[in-house]
């Protein structure tokens, strides 16, 4: 395959070109309450071609190989037209030239496990959740996709890595009366399958605590000292700051680019904050990103002070920084776009309840349930709370959703625990879906957040 | 796709063959400046076969072997999926006005032209960062199945989404403008934007409590989203609806009337057909605050012993290829009726409100019981009908089911977006907090 790429990509005249051709085999299991809603694997292909040319730079996916000379020629024209039309030229940071096959190391190859094995894994947690009490309904599933991925560039590069995403988990549904209450949980990572065994636990503490949320009342709307749980510390990172670290977000941006300028202090002094697509086992492992890339980590916050940042080959010349690795697709349908692959905050020195003794009021929050951002606004919500009274854990409340703004919040953090997790699960929808960018962290004290309460 | 059937056939008692196929392109405008031209030309096929009561799917990209899309169908067929329906027969769909040619052969010079056109319009007006997103395309859906059917619909489009940015964030106060041919900025409407960005230099921090809130077309999908869950065939069938046993029964104020309208032309994308290839019609969900109806799919339709209303279309939440996404309950042609009053005699009817221009975290909460909890961003902030500056960081929170019995005003002017045609609407007593 390598081979008949490079013979396309030496149909293009440009100053640089790349061609990444990515198979993709997704597997999957769906359960809705008692029904299995859908079963089996899938198959799918495409080619996404990049031309720079006379500072443009241009993308073109296209699915069948008999277009590729159709999409060349536009490809090549829309760089041309960008190179004439941009009032500031593109400039691309190149990175060395590397010819590497990157297998993969699996605990279970998923690929080996047969489609009934698979089904009965799933059933067996779905038929376990269903038999718990107040459960109605549930939505759970199995997701497997393998990703074989071959990319050339004029550099000279030749690259095919794979990589297998597995996930189980989904949605419980409680209800009483009318009152009704859901709560997600899922198992998963990137290195094989037996990591979705024997993981009834996670499934069983998760029912339990959406049907104690039946009797519990909302949350009051207003100012609290929060705790986060661990996932919840991951997914504030993720948007409150990860995605202000991107550069392709703030590059065309002055208002932002000015607050995110390297070296300015902008978090409390114990806030250590890293992206690291290299850890193996996370969701978002890779070795090289879809611009040929080898990932690195990349500290991009030391002791409060902005360090680092993500990037783009175009970022990082437009920038004058260097390349990082962090540069994604979500499939064969899209060019590449600088994405966080493992965000976390490092852990410091506190216990869990040495943070809840700190926060005296307030709440601990937990279970992430996706958040969203807009610069240096940003929400996210929680499965559920537990108030604080007193430095102890109190009472159960539900419908938590945080808000603030980054750099206020940033300067709030005032206790890092020293009991880092990772996400099982992936997943940010910044314009194209990435299922692999994953987060982590301690516990955290975040003071005086705002919680919006219903 | 004949093959592809003629073959499935021979493994089944019935088969359904989609395919989706379109060429899309956009424009990107940055600060002023062009900055991005992407391009796709995609196809893809999603096969269904059933036998004996059970259905297998599979769906491919690139159609490069038959041979291995049907053994994965065959495969997903061991599993044993029930199918509680058959395949539609063969009807004439409705053609609407949606395809230009033009849009297919449109030089992107053309389209630069125009853009450079809105850039130019806006340079000098507004303090804020200028951002266009422009694309445009033509997309084609063909659905053939083992009991005749036959139908195709091709549509073109070409949208144009002018914005100006609030400092340090990616706030904005936007407008959508969409047409099935050559799509020309109307600057009318871009005074009017900019005339409401004007209004919102000023960081304003509001007293905590409840006041008015006007949801902007584009936020009021936060809360159209709970209530298209809460309506779904899906939810009903699994019995986790609020509203499960509420058909009849008056849910929203009067003032309300929601319709799902494919046949409209207004629509950027009107459908005679679903993904399934089962005729729709309209459908009135909501009659001045009355539930009046649910939506299904084939499958949700034959779970629950109903007629087939035609919502069975291949989408998600979070987007996807549309072949690898089976069919769903989905309401793709959303309306509210249109009230009595413009927006800007509704801003000035109120004493302490927000224009809700955006907002963050839709997602996020209990969707299904009707709970929402959102960040504003932005709101426009309203004193004695005025709008005088913005609110800077703040949530507004609440259930559907107590909020919209609270609507005081609706808009007398539809706006259209891809999927849906909303006015403004203004809800009374929502909480805001800080």
């Amino acid at each position: 395959m390598l081979d008949k790429l490079q013979k396309h990509l030496s149909k293009i005249k440009a100053d640089y070109a790349d061609i990444r051709y990515e198979k993709m085999r997704e597997t999957r299991v769906g359960f809705t309450g008692q029904d299995l809603t859908g079963i089996g694997p899938n198959d799918t292909d495409g080619y996404v071609i990049r031309v720079y040319k006379n500072g443009g730079f241009a993308t073109i996916s296209v699915t069948c190989e008999a277009d590729i000379d159709k999409a060349i020629s536009r490809v090549i024209e829309n760089a041309t037209i960008l190179g004439k039309n941009s009032d500031k030229k593109v400039s691309l940071k190149f990175p060395n030239k590397v010819e590497e096959v990157v297998g993969l190391e699996l605990d279970g190859d998923p690929r080996k496990i047969s489609l009934s094995e698979k089904h009965k894994l799933t059933k067996h947690y779905n038929d376990l959740m269903l038999a718990q009490k107040d459960v109605q309904s549930t939505t759970i599933g199995y997701s497997e996709v393998y990703r074989d991925k071959y990319f050339v560039s004029t550099l000279g590069s030749k690259i095919n890595e794979k990589t297998i995403t597995t996930s189980l988990g989904g949605m419980i549904i409680c209800k009483k009366g009318n009152v009704v209450q859901n709560g997600t949980t899922v198992v998963g990572g990137s290195n094989g399958f037996n990591r979705l065994v024997g993981r009834e636990q996670n499934f069983l503490d998760r029912a339990k605590t959406v049907s104690e949320l039946l009797d519990a009342e909302p949350v009051k709307g207003g100012t609290y000292n929060v705790v986060l749980e661990q996932s919840m510390t991951g997914v504030f990172t993720h948007e409150a700051f990860g995605h202000f670290s991107e550069a392709d977000l703030i590059e065309n941006s002055p208002t932002m680019l000015a607050k995110m300028q390297i070296g300015q202090k902008l978090g409390t002094e114990i806030l250590d904050i890293v992206d690291d697509p290299t850890r193996k086992g996370q969701v978002g492992h890779y070795k090289y990103d879809d611009e040929g890339v080898l990932a690195r980590p990349v500290d991009l916050m030391k002791n409060g002070v902005l360090s680092g940042r993500l990037h783009s080959l175009k970022t990082a010349a437009a920038f004058n920084e260097p390349i990082t690795g962090h540069t994604i697709a979500e499939d064969s349908r899209y060019e590449p776009i600088v994405r966080m692959g493992c965000i976390f905050i490092k852990p410091r020195e506190k216990s869990f309840q040495d943070l809840l003794t700190q926060a005296g009021n307030g709440l601990y929050v937990v279970g992430n349930k996706g958040g969203q951002t807009s610069g240096e606004n940003f929400t996210f919500g929680a499965q559920y709370a537990y108030t604080i009274k007193n430095g102890k854990l109190d009472k159960l409340v539900r419908d938590i959703n945080l808000m603030g703004n980054l750099f206020t919040t940033l300067g709030n953090i005032v206790g890092i625990g020293n009991d880092i997790e990772f996400s099982e699960r992936g997943g940010c929808g910044k314009g194209q879906m990435n299922i692999k960018s994953c987060y982590g962290g301690p516990h955290i004290l975040i003071k005086d957040a705002l919680v919006g309460g219903v | 796709m004949e093959k592809l059937l003629a073959l499935a056939k021979k493994h089944s008692d019935s088969a359904e063959v989609f395919k989706n196929s379109y060429e899309s392109n956009s424009v990107q405008i940055e600060n002023y400046a062009l900055s991005e031209i992407k391009n796709k030309i995609q196809t893809g096929y999603c096969l269904r076969i059933i036998k004996d009561g059970k259905i297998g799917t599979s769906y491919t990209k690139n159609l490069l072997d038959r041979e291995a899309m049907i053994k994965n169908a065959l495969e997903s067929l061991a599993g044993e999926v029930k199918a509680d329906f058959s395949f539609p027969e063969n009807h004439n769909p409705k053609k609407f006005n949606d395809y230009d040619p033009e849009i297919s052969t449109i030089s992107i010079e053309k389209v630069l032209d125009n853009s450079k056109n809105v850039v130019n319009f806006m340079k000098g007006k507004a303090t804020g960062q200028f951002n266009m997103y422009t694309s445009y395309g033509v997309s084609k859906t063909e659905i053939r199945n083992s009991n005749g059917l036959n139908v195709s619909r091709e549509n073109s489009y070409h949208a144009n989404i002018p914005m100006l940015l609030f400092p340090g964030t990616y706030a904005n106060i936007h407008e959508a403008f969409m047409t099935n041919g050559f799509n020309k900025v109307n600057t009318d409407d871009l005074s009017q934007m900019i005339g409401l960005y004007n209004r919102g230099q000023k960081e304003i921090s509001p007293p905590a409590e409840k006041m008015s809130i006007i949801f902007a077309p584009p936020t009021l999908y936060a809360l159209m989203w709970r209530f298209t869950e809460a309506t779904s065939a899906r939810n009903i069938y699994q019995k986790v609806s609020p509203v499960k046993d509420k058909i009849g029964e008056k849910i929203f104020s009067e003032k309300l009337t929601i319709i799902d309208n494919p046949h409209n032309e207004k629509n950027l994308v009107p459908c005679s057909f679903d993904d399934e290839g089962v005729p729709t019609n309209k459908l009135t969900l909501v009659e001045n605050g009355v539930l009046k109806s649910f939506y299904n799919d084939l499958n949700y339709a034959g779970k629950l012993k109903v007629k087939p209303t035609g919502h069975g279309y291949k989408n998600a939440a979070w987007g996807g290829e549309t072949v690898s996404l089976k069919p769903n309950p989905s309401l793709q042609h959303l309306q509210i009726l249109p009230g009595n009053i413009s927006l800007e005699k509704m801003i000035s009817g109120i004493k302490r409100g927000v224009l809700l221009c955006g907002s963050l975290g839709a997602h996020s909460g209990n969707i299904i019981n009707g709970d929402f909890s959102l960040g504003i961003n932005p709101g426009l902030y309203i004193e004695n009908g005025e709008i005088v500056g913005r609110i800077k960081d703040g949530m507004i929170s609440g259930n559907i089911y107590d909020v919209m019995k609270r609507v005081s005003f609706v808009e007398n002017k539809l706006h259209y977006s891809d999927e849906y045609a909303y006015p403004h609407i203004c809800f009374d007593d929502i909480k805001v907090s800080k």
